[in-house]
């Protein structure tokens, strides 16, 4: 539609339009992704250990590869991820020191990271993780995994990662190239 | 036995070792993909100890 055209009679937009060119400036597309677990995860202490996000709740863009935990973005530009996690509490135990570092995986390599201890004067018996940044990927080969480190500095003990989708899951969300 | 465990078994003097430190570092990097081989030594710039062969961590014992 000529934009003259356009200009001369207006647009009434509760009509519907059916684009069978490219249409810039009209913002991103929306493409955005969610995994969760499908059952508890156990994380060994002392190493950086792959959230195993298998359950793919919503996958617009087709790009979640439920087997490796990998979501390769199909189109170029900024993301927003998100990774959170909630320990069951019977692995947490009260007045244990830990030290909990998650993180946004890029390519097998940390990009973004959030660390926080638990005190031994917190008592609490569970605790959660998450992290949230903004990064770039090329839309082919760049893939995104949530890692997750700790270190009981008190029995060496593994951890144990809740399945609970409300609690522990891995999102994204395009903003624009 | 975890990886933690064998490294120390290999290297008695890493018992007291600051692992976090290690780990934000990244001067010994251990990782887990959870794809069922297992954790592995990622990254190792440990500026006197040998990164230890997959030979010596299997002679230390198993799981």
């Amino acid at each position: 539609m000529a934009l003259s055209k356009i200009i001369a009679e207006g647009v009434d937009l509760t009509d519907d339009f059916a684009f069978t060119g490219t249409v810039t400036g009209a913002g991103a597309p929306f493409i955005y992704f969610e995994a969760q677990l499908t059952s508890d995860q156990s994380i060994p202490n002392n190493s950086t250990t792959t959230l195993a996000f298998n359950n793919v709740i919503t996958d617009t863009a087709s790009a979640y590869t439920s087997g490796t935990y990998r979501y390769t973005p199909t189109t170029a530009g900024y993301w927003l991820m998100q990774g959170r996690m909630m320990f069951t509490s019977a692995t947490i135990i009260s007045g244990r020191h830990y030290f909990k570092n998650v993180s946004i995986q890029k390519n097998g390599s940390t990009v973004r990271d959030y660390t926080h201890p638990k005190e031994t004067s917190n008592t609490d018996s569970s605790i959660s993780s998450d992290v949230t940044a903004i990064v770039y990927a090329n839309g082919t080969t760049d893939y995104f995994t949530i890692g997750h480190y700790h270190y009981d500095y008190g029995n060496q003990a593994s951890i144990t990662a809740e399945a609970d989708g409300r609690r522990t899951y891995f999102t994204g969300y395009y903003l624009g190239a | 036995m975890n990886l933690t465990e064998k490294i120390i078994s290999i290297y008695p003097e890493l018992a007291d070792y600051d692992w976090v430190n290690a780990m934000m570092n990244d001067i010994i990097l251990l990782r887990d993909d959870a794809n069922g081989e297992g954790e592995y030594i990622s990254v190792w710039n440990h500026p006197t100890l040998a990164q230890p062969t997959q030979e010596q961590l299997d002679a230390v014992g198993g799981e």
